[in-house]
């Protein structure tokens, strides 16, 4: 893949030439020798993958700038090796439409509950602190179309590399419970879910996401006012968001105020024509392929990362490594990790790190020895609770939706 | 709820985030220890909700935004009058290298889904000006 002009080879592909965090190139060559770009650029793998390293979003670290508007920022990989939650100022951000509320007073916010239910109800934040009790949830948020950049062919949407994900703890109410409050109506179909988000011109849909009302009930979705033990940032849904454990990011609904029970199948434009994957294993299709039945995306698919090395990482002959990563189970739990550093042959089983239960992140470790010199390949997948594990090729669609594949990195060892 | 700082001229404003000097104090308590408070999820809900009580206070921020057009090209006056009605240029520049015929489909959707006002004698321009703008090899 690609490689930097002003990255040596003993740099790793997605190395910060001059990240805020003082590691990168700038800081050996002086400021001076730099352009005076915000926080540094950094090279993805793929063809017109520069992208700007920015920290001029609010209550956000450093990111890559993926859109400035609506914002589209995507987490440094190296993030995801400091600990099993993504911080929330380097959690990812992806919204659809332009007009975000910039001021939020909560002492005015009210979440509303109506449609198909006995009695409609209007929810301040102090009724959701008090009057519910409290649930809370780690799992991994990530988006439909993360790791979109390395789809081949290439597709148009948003040009992720792997950080359009993160993992956090997630507090605040069952659905069901607020649900429950309301009185679901007994010809109950679906539920839709509302932000305060709008788009500029009257005729762009309402960003709105459904789920089947058994799902909405099912005592695991809730309602978030708190990520990782504090306010959610703006851009991440302060004050409120909904939370689909091992469901796709697109249900996770920000800036959370409405929820309408319906009494036939959602027909808007997000549910029901966006976000939609061909209905074949692993959303795969050829790029040929025509008249595929398509359905909305839904659960997540097991995925595992190195994050201690990266791509192109210099290691030394001989040295024993204890090489680390994370992995997700997608909709349940990861029940192993597994390391190959021969081409696939043969898989070890690595160590796995605490269990903040099934829809957490879980890191992973493996030592590992290299006795010659070269270049070697490592893989990592995950098999998850339910045994399903990660495809040995890319899986293909039109959406750059639900990339699994075996990631593999090569160290050159010296 | 008030609106703000969409359509804004000046780029890179700084933002703040207003809190009362209290909260920011209890907020500084908490934060950092996400893997803690991981482990700790039998504590007692009033004690949790009092301390969740004190982080509800307003939030206003300012988003960053975009000074960048279209570069200059046959094509570049319809891009920068109708993309950037909804969304940077930039989301437009980092797509990978693509047909005018592909890109025609993707405008017909921002106008067909999302409501974009151009009109279909300025479609063929507009794809042909993308198509041009971003080729293998160039813009990465």
């Amino acid at each position: 893949m690609k490689r930097s002009v002003a990255n040596p080879a003993s740099l790793p592909r997605r190395h910060f030439l001059a990240g805020a965090s003082g590691l990168g190139l700038a800081g050996l060559l002086g400021a001076s020798s730099w352009p005076a770009w915000a926080g540094g650029l950094i090279e993805l793998p793929f063809a017109n993958g520069r992208r700007e390293l920015v920290t001029n979003f609010p209550q956000k670290g450093a990111m890559i700038l993926q859109r400035t508007r609506p914002p589209l920022l995507e987490t440094p990989f190296e993030v995801f090796d400091q600990g099993v939650f993504t911080p929330n100022d380097r959690f990812y951000v992806r919204w659809h439409l332009p007009n975000i509320p910039t001021s939020i007073d909560p002492a005015n916010f009210r979440l509303k509950v109506r449609g198909q239910v006995r009695q409609p109800i209007s929810l301040t934040l102090h009724d959701l602190l008090h009057d519910f009790p409290p649930f809370e949830i780690a799992a991994v948020n990530q988006c439909s179309g993360n790791s979109r950049g390395l789809f081949s062919p290439r597709v148009t949407g948003g040009q992720w590399d792997n950080g359009a994900m993160g993992n956090a703890l997630w507090r605040g109410v069952r659905l069901k419970d607020v649900l429950d409050r309301a009185g679901v109506g007994a010809g109950a179909v679906q539920v839709r879910f509302k932000g305060l988000d709008t788009g500029v011109l009257p005729q762009t849909p309402d960003f709105m996401k459904s789920l089947a009302v058994d799902h909405a009930r099912d005592g695991e979705v809730m309602i978030a006012y708190e990520m990782n033990g504090e306010p959610l940032p703006l851009l991440n849904g302060f004050p409120l968001r909904l939370v689909v454990p091992g469901w796709y990011a697109t249900y996770w609904v920000k800036m959370l105020e409405d929820i309408e029970v319906l009494d036939k199948p959602d027909d808007n434009y997000w549910t029901s024509k966006a976000y939609l994957i061909p209905d074949t294993p692993g959303a795969n299709v050829t790029p040929e392929q025509k008249g595929v039945k398509m359905v909305p995306i839904n659960r997540m698919v097991p995925r595992s990362f190195f994050t201690s090395l990266t791509d192109g990482a210099a290691v030394g002959r001989g040295q024993t490594l204890n090489v680390r990563g994370i992995a997700f189970g997608g909709d349940t739990g990861v029940a192993k990790v597994l390391v190959s550093a021969d081409q696939g042959r043969r898989w070890q089983e690595a160590l796995l790190g605490a269990n903040y239960g099934k829809y957490s992140f879980r890191q992973w470790e493996f030592p590992l020895r290299f006795a010659t010199a070269g270049r070697q390949r490592l893989m990592v997948k995950t098999v998850n609770a339910a045994g399903v594990t990660q495809p040995d090729r890319p899986n293909w669609n039109g959406g750059g939706f639900m990339r699994n594949v075996i990631e593999s990195i090569a160290v050159e060892v010296s | 709820m008030s609106i703000g700082s969409i359509h804004r001229d000046s780029g890179l404003r700084r933002y703040a985030v207003m809190r009362t000097i209290p909260v920011a104090l209890a907020g500084l308590l908490v934060v950092g220890a996400p893997h803690l408070r991981a482990e700790n999820t039998g504590s007692s809900p009033e004690k949790t909700a009092k301390q969740s009580d004190a982080h509800w206070s307003k939030v206003s921020v300012e988003l960053p935004t975009s000074l960048t057009p279209f570069p200059a090209g046959e094509g570049a006056v319809i891009a920068n009058a109708q993309c950037l009605i909804c969304h940077s240029a930039g989301m437009v520049l980092r797509q990978p290298a693509r047909t005018q015929e592909q890109w025609k489909e993707t405008i017909n959707k921002m106008r067909s889904a999302y409501g974009a006002p151009l009109p279909a004698e300025q479609v063929d321009a507009l794809a042909a000006y993308l198509s041009r703008l971003i080729s293998d090899g160039k813009g990465s």
